[in-house]
Formats: structure tokens, sequence, C-alpha cells
């Protein structure tokens, strides 16, 4: 099975001045369609440095990151910007909506930057919301919406442009239970129509919710459960 | 992203904070007001000076003090401070005279004029007798001086028609006395509406007028030119006249094209000087908007950090701040030029002011300017953003 997104032997340094960081050494990861990853890892272990680099928001110091068979190593920042914006859908933890924009118009913004003019991108963005359960709140503005919706317009917002890969960041870190649960149960039913899921998370009740889980530690793959693949 | 979906993102923007988008806009709206404003009132200005000469004809000729080169604002020394004496007034009537109609010498005073309890603040002109003829009066009551009043520096006048509105009514003051300096002047003569100059004016007798207002001279002479005779020979006949008894760099002929073309090249240079002058403001209206579009970026750090992860370019960040700055300057400019146009079209009842269509276009291209000038920095700043780093900002 060809994996959609491949990283092979990336490393990433940061050059502090007279010293040098390495917050991830020659790892390598394939992620394949449907696959419902979470990445852990101890605060400081080189997940969120992991998922910046596989979602092409930064660029290893070595190594590369291989997305449908397109390498993305050499890559203008335009390039990448347009990888990104087909391929990659983000979901934070700070859910970063537009405040006084309207819902509708959030989810729409990432269509907004497609290199191909998309047709009737309200009705696009409308059915992404009815798939989070959102079609009742389509013009409120973001900044009336509880914590909960904020992050299914998220979601919505990064299925929009019906990428190969979801790349979550802490989801549920700014939730309380109830709707962090729910909006596991929303990952759950949208990798369960095919899409691709990754979480990087430390919380270890969102990772257990994912097929496949990757323990880093010290910039390193301790652990991968679906390796074999 | 399209660039119309660009302009449509500024825009909303600029909607989130209307208050704080009209306040950057302030000092442009001041900037594009101020220069329309004075352009147009120095416009209204030159067109009132061209107007009360085209009333004179174009046969009429006038004597000014000093070297005045024509279209050259640093010449014409001693206008202000130098004058005539009556013998040269008369050397051009003699040495001149097969190619003139008329010459009158000016002499100029601003006066409070009261008729009872009325008073009028009015510019007197003592002109002679025959100067009716030179600025084509027309009487509406009584008649104009004599001679003989002139030889007898006569204390009468005759008053423009705002004048007469003013201090009688409107009736016929033929024979009424008014005061100036506390002296009876005599009204004998009433003229017809003409221009604002003439109506809100007091002629008098130019003998009268040099021994009633102290410290007072001729300032100019006014001469009519023979009709069929041409102008300029007239104009070389009259220095020769006048260098009998003064120097070359004494005076100066100027025919009414040549007063409007020096009038006009002072005009020029105070427009340049006042829009200048107002083009600080809109200087100062683009720091303006340097400023709050570089707070705004600071603000909208985490905005730019999501823009950038979900596709857009560096080139896109970059065009939205840019156009943010010149959609400020560019409606702050449409609301001072409204704004200077209601300014222009109510100050038209006292001075035909006009707003040129370069003027138009010169302050609308410099609040473009502005916003591109002013608005670069802070679109660059946004636009080198790096996307982890903004989305951590706190």
């Amino acid at each position: 099975m060809i994996p959609i997104l491949q990283a092979k032997k990336i490393c990433k340094v940061y050059d502090m001045g007279k010293t040098k960081i390495t917050a991830i050494c020659d790892l390598d990861v394939n992620i394949y369609k449907g696959d419902f990853l979470s990445i852990t890892g101890k605060s400081g272990s080189g997940k969120s440095t992991l998922m910046h680099m596989i979602g092409l928001l930064d660029t290893p110091t070595k190594g590369e990151v291989i997305l449908n068979g397109r390498n993305t190593k050499g890559m203008s920042e335009k390039e990448l910007a347009e990888v990104r914006n087909k391929e990659i859908g983000f979901v934070f933890q700070d859910f970063y909506l537009l405040p006084r924009s309207t819902v509708l118009d959030n989810v729409i913004l990432p269509m907004k930057y497609s290199k191909n003019p998309i047709k009737d991108m309200e009705k696009r963005a409308t059915d992404v919301l009815k798939l989070v359960g959102l079609e009742q709140r389509l013009q409120n503005r973001s900044n009336e919406l509880s914590g909960g919706e904020k992050q299914r317009v998220a979601i919505a917002r990064a299925l929009v442009n019906e990428p190969s890969i979801i790349l979550a960041d802490e989801p549920t870190g700014n939730l309380d239970s109830k709707n962090g649960e729910e909006i596991e149960k929303l990952f759950i039913d949208l990798n369960n129509k095919g899409i691709t899921i990754v979480i990087v998370t430390h919380d270890k009740e969102l990772a257990a919710i994912a097929k496949r889980e990757i323990v880093l530690k010290d910039g390193s793959i301790v652990s991968d459960n679906g390796k074999s693949k | 992203m399209r660039i119309v979906e660009t302009f449509k993102t500024a825009l909303s923007s600029l909607g989130l904070n209307k208050v704080r988008s009209f306040l950057t806009m302030l000092g442009v709206i001041i900037g594009v007001f101020s220069v329309v404003t004075l352009i147009s009132l120095v416009k209204g200005v030159q067109n009132y000076i061209e107007d009360q000469f085209k009333l004179l004809g174009a046969n009429t000729l006038f004597v000014l003090p000093g070297k005045v080169q024509v279209g050259n604002p640093n010449t014409g020394h001693g206008i202000l401070g130098g004058g005539f004496e009556e013998k040269d007034v008369s050397n051009i009537e003699i040495l001149a005279k097969d190619y003139i109609d008329a010459v009158t010498p000016a002499v100029v005073a601003t006066r409070d004029i009261s008729y009872k309890t009325k008073t009028y603040n009015a510019s007197l002109e003592g002109i002679n007798f025959k100067s009716g003829a030179i600025f084509n009066f027309d009487l509406k009551y009584g008649r104009y001086f004599t001679r003989l009043e002139e030889n007898n520096d006569s204390r009468v006048v005759v008053v423009g028609d705002t004048l007469n509105q003013e201090l009688f009514s409107g009736q016929n003051s033929v024979g009424f006395y008014l005061k100036v300096d506390n002296k009876n002047y005599q009204v004998i003569g009433v003229l017809n509406p003409k221009s604002r100059d003439y109506d809100e004016g007091v002629f008098l007798p130019y003998t009268t007028a040099l021994k009633e207002f102290p410290g007072s001279k001729i300032s100019s002479i006014a001469v009519k030119v023979k009709d069929g005779i041409n102008v300029n020979t007239a104009v070389e006949q009259i220095n020769l006249a006048l260098l009998k008894n003064l120097k070359q760099d004494q005076f100066s002929v100027l025919t009414q094209k040549d007063f409007l073309t020096s009038i006009n090249s002072i005009l020029n240079i105070i427009t340049i000087a006042l829009a200048a002058i107002a083009g600080i403001s809109l200087f100062v209206g683009g720091i303006g908007i340097m400023n709050i579009e570089l707070v705004s970026v600071t603000e909208r750090t985490k905005e730019i950090g999501l823009r950038k992860a979900l596709g857009a370019t560096s080139r896109n960040i970059r065009n939205q701040f840019m156009i943010e700055a010149v959609m400020i300057s560019v409606t702050g400019g449409f609301i001072g030029l409204f704004f200077g146009w209601i300014v222009t079209f109510l100050v038209r009842s006292l001075i035909r002011a006009q707003i040129p269509l370069w003027s138009v276009f010169l302050s609308l291209g410099f609040s473009i300017l502005v916003g591109i000038v002013f608005g670069t920095y802070p679109a660059i700043k946004a636009s080198q953003k790096d996307p982890i780093e903004a989305l951590r900002y706190e």
C-alpha cells in the first residue's frame, strides 16, 4: 500500500546561536489513506515539530516529506501554501476562527485561497457544516458559539477543501469533557467515512480513540503500533 | 486568492473597526479637503480678477510703479511702496494724446463710511473726471463729478450699488451726505450694478483723495486706448511719455493680458505653496495609516498565521494589508474631495471658486500614493510572518 504521506529521515535542528537544539532526528513516518493516527509524547518530545513538518508549515533541516507522491523538498513558499490549501486540513487547540465573521464565512475561507476557483462555495461550506451538525448556525458569528461548536466549525473548515489528511493539534485541549467527547465522536465518524486523521496530543484518552498510535520521546519514535502496515 | 476576494476581505476587516478606520482616514480627509478647497479658493480669486479686468475691456492699460516682468512673480518690486506724480499722468495725457481716449490716476484708501447710524467699510478710489469712460460707469441716479469739482478738491462722491443699498436702503441718495473721517461728502451719483469691486466702492476726485487722506499717493494710472489703435503701439508711446519724468525701471505699462499673466503667475505660486502646505497633512495622514496598520498587523498576528496555514501565500497577506491601507486613503480622499466640493459650492455666492479637474486627480492620486507608500511597510511586515510563530503569538 502506498502511503499518502511519507516523512523520510526527517530532522529538525533549531539554531540558537551558540547552541543547536535537535527537536527531531532521523524520523520515518508513513501515513496511509484512512489512517486514524495519534502522535503522543511528553512535552518537548517533538510532537508539534513533527506536526508542523508533515503539515508543511515548517521544513525539515534534513530529510524529506512526500505527499501524494510529490516530494515537497525545495518547494517554494507559494507551492507549499498551495499544497497546504489543497491537501491538508488543520484543526487547532484554540480553534483560530475569525471571531466576527459568520460560521459560513469561516468555513468558506480556505476555498478563497484555492488555486483553482471553486464554484458554489456557500453550498459546499453548508454541506460540510451539515456533516458536523451545525447547519442551524450558518449565519451566527463565531464568537457567539460554544467551545464545542467552535471546534466543529474548525473541523468543517479543515474538511471543506477535501484534503488528503486532517492534522489536529490537541483538538480537545480547550474543551470540557462533554464537548471533548463529542469532538472525539465526530473524529471517529469522519474516519469511518474514510477521512485520514492525525491527532497530536498528550491526552491518553484522546489518543486511545485512534486506531494507530505513535509515541515520541526526545525527537524519536519509541513506539508505532501500525508500522507494519 | 482572487483580487476581488482580497478587496472584499480588506473591506470587511475595515468594517469591523469602523471608528478606527474613520479616525485613520481623517488625516487624509483633512489633507485632501485642504488641498482641494485652497486650490478652488485661489481659482476663485483668479476668476474674480479675470472678470474684473474683462469688464474694463481689452484696450485698457495699467501703469504700475516698479518693473514688472510679465509672468515672473519675482519682479514687481515697488508695486506696493512706489507711486506716481500728477506730472506723470499729464505727460501721458499730452505726449500720447493721439493714441489714448482717457487717462486717470488712481488713489486708493480704505475707510469706514457712515450715514446716520449705519457704517460700511469701503474702498475709496480717487480718480479723475474722465475716468467714467475708462471704467465704463453707468449711472443709476445723478451725475459724475466735473473738472471743476476735481480742481476744487470738492468732497463729492459717486457710490456703488451695494453701498447705496447698505447705507441708503437702495433709495436715490443723490444730495445726501455721508461721513468719512468725520467730514461730510455729498453723494452726487449712484452707479448701476456692475461687479462687486465697483458695487462696494466709493469714487471721488483724486485731488480730494490726495488732500483728505494723508499719506495717500497715486498708486497706479489707468489708460483707455483709442479704438483702432494697436495696444502695443499705445504701450510704446506711454512708455516714451513716462520716460520724461521717470526711469525705465520705475514703472511698468501693462496690458490687460500682461496684468492677468502676471497675477496668474503669482497666484499659481500661491496655489503651489498652499497645496504643498496642505499636502503636509496628507503626509501626516499617511503616517497615521502606517501606525494603525502596524497596530493592526500585531493585533491580527494569529489571523495571519491561520490564513497562511489555510493556504494564503505571503503575497495574499501583503495584498490584503496593502489594499486595506489604500482603501483607507482612497476613501479618505473621496470624502475630503466631497467636503471640498461642498465648501466650494457654498462660497460660490461670494467668489467664483471652482475645483480644477487637475486638482481632483492630483489629490486623489496623492492619496493613493500615500496609501501605497505608507501601507507597504506594514504589509511587508505582515507577509513575512512565520505561520508557526504567528499562530503561537500571545
